[in-house]
């Protein structure tokens, strides 16, 4: 076992929920989605996102739109759906309820 | 020197350095081929060539700069392997797995007479049974020649004695098929959890299952084809490879008489009367030898072709190769010639 394995699977597990977060108030094109997952260190390559866009484009969480940009070909703009959204929801509840879990275990065991 | 190409990448234009063109290619067809999703795979194709034209944009400094294996390579290094694009838990594992590269091994664990068969079917991750049914069929049908190159595998290969070396023949089935599996499952998972509010579900679910069947036996098809075809160029480059060998040392054999001045003692040897044409041993056996190697060489290439189909070889190559082949005949047919008017 090492750490950057099971820091990674972590990352990866909360990925999908994090892309979603990013598209919550705006549409953003790839560049931009992948510039704050980058900030944030939640991915390492960039080639990580694409297969998660286009699952969750599949399962209608997410739309997309082409528009012209000023500089350069054409942008595909990402959108969440209303689906999306409810999905979202649900999610960032789990989030909180796992990050209380693992806070209150946390916390008691280094206690003791 | 170096070819320039002009590509269209994510609707811009590049010119390209011939061999970072290679290497583009190389990567946007190993991750197409890990994507065997249709739709899926040309979506995010798509994407993915978009933004290396964004990143390529940003990397060169004027409109005619031309790509080069290091722009490639940064690129690379950016996006990352298609392995490292695996989404669910068990990909990390693999991921480890993989990096022990498969090697040949005779397998004595599973073996009749050597472990061969279960050597091979280990590296190409099939069934032994069939690996044994194909020695069978082609050693019957080729008079035994191939028991010829199985007992050269034999010899050539060690046995795996270690558990790292039993491992490392076993090694990761080819991964392509394993991890199109791993996405495709995950899509049917996301798609479920939306789907289950309704009653479609149990429609679903049922049309996902034979879809996964008649997908098992296509992938189990399409591996049993790619696995043949590689088996043949092997067969091939061994043979040809043999074929090469047994000419060059004809031709080291004759030189060294040569070199040396042997006298032929036996009448019956050579069985052509050369030297007394009066020209140079050489004249008469090297056209001679070149006029068998050459076909031998496409064969060679035929078989490595066959194992790597991306390689293509150099217009100059055959042009070279069929030159010399030409001239060889021609140069035999000269020496033949000779030879009969020698008796006139």
């Amino acid at each position: 076992m090492n750490t950057e394995n099971t820091k990674a699977q972590m990352r990866k597990g909360v990925l999908e929920y994090c892309i979603l977060a990013v598209l919550e108030k705006e549409r953003k094109y790839a560049t931009e989605i992948l510039n704050h997952l980058k900030e944030a260190k939640m991915i390492v390559v960039e080639g990580t996102l694409y297969p998660l866009l286009a699952r969750l484009r599949t399962a209608r969480l997410l739309d997309y739109e082409w528009e012209e940009s000023a500089s350069g070909p054409p942008r595909k703009y990402y959108q969440i759906t209303e689906e999306g959204k409810l999905f979202l929801k649900e999610l960032t509840l789990g989030w909180k309820e796992l990050q209380q879990a693992v806070e209150l275990l946390t916390k008691n065991h280094k206690s003791s | 020197m170096n070819t320039t190409l002009n590509i269209n990448l994510g609707g811009q234009h590049f010119y390209i350095d011939q061999n970072a063109h290679e290497k583009l290619h190389e990567y946007l067809e190993a991750i197409k081929n890990h994507f065997q999703d249709q739709d899926l795979r040309e979506e995010i194709l798509t994407d993915i060539e978009s933004r290396i034209a964004e990143l390529l944009n940003d990397r060169i400094k004027h409109e005619r700069q031309v790509i080069s294996v290091e722009d490639v390579a940064h690129i690379i290094e950016v996006m990352g392997q298609p392995n490292a694009f695996k989404m669910d838990s068990e990909a990390i594992d693999e991921e480890e797995k993989s990096t022990h590269k498969r090697k040949l091994f005779r397998d004595p664990d599973d073996k009749i007479f050597s472990g061969v068969a279960a050597g091979v079917a280990h590296y190409f991750g099939l069934q032994v049974k069939w690996v044994r049914l194909i020695w069978l069929f082609l050693g019957l049908f080729s008079w035994g020649g191939f028991v010829f190159i199985y007992l050269i595998l034999w010899i050539v290969l060690s046995e795996a004695k270690t558990t790292a070396e039993k491992l490392m023949m076993r090694g990761e089935p080819i991964n392509v098929s394993n991890l199109e599996k791993k996405i495709k499952e995950g899509i049917d998972d996301v798609t479920q959890r939306v789907k289950n509010k309704d009653y479609e579900a149990t429609g679903e679910k049922i049309r996902s299952k034979t879809k996964g069947f008649f997908d098992g036996l296509a992938q189990t098809l399409n591996k049993f084809i790619k696995f043949f075809t590689q088996f043949m160029g092997l067969i091939l480059v061994l043979a040809s490879s043999i074929g090469l060998f047994g000419l060059l040392i004809v031709l080291f054999t004759l030189g060294l008489y040569e070199l040396f001045n042997v006298t032929w003692g036996d009448p019956f040897w050579p069985p052509i009367d050369i030297v007394h044409m009066g020209i140079p041993l050489w004249w008469a056996v090297v056209p001679v030898l070149f006029v068998g190697a050459v076909p031998i060489i496409y064969l060679l290439m035929l078989g490595k072709w066959l194992i790597y189909p991306k390689r293509v070889y150099a217009l100059r190559l055959h042009l070279l190769l069929l030159g010399v082949w030409m001239l060889s005949i021609m140069l035999t047919i000269g020496v033949g010639m000779r030879y009969v008017s020698g008796f006139i």
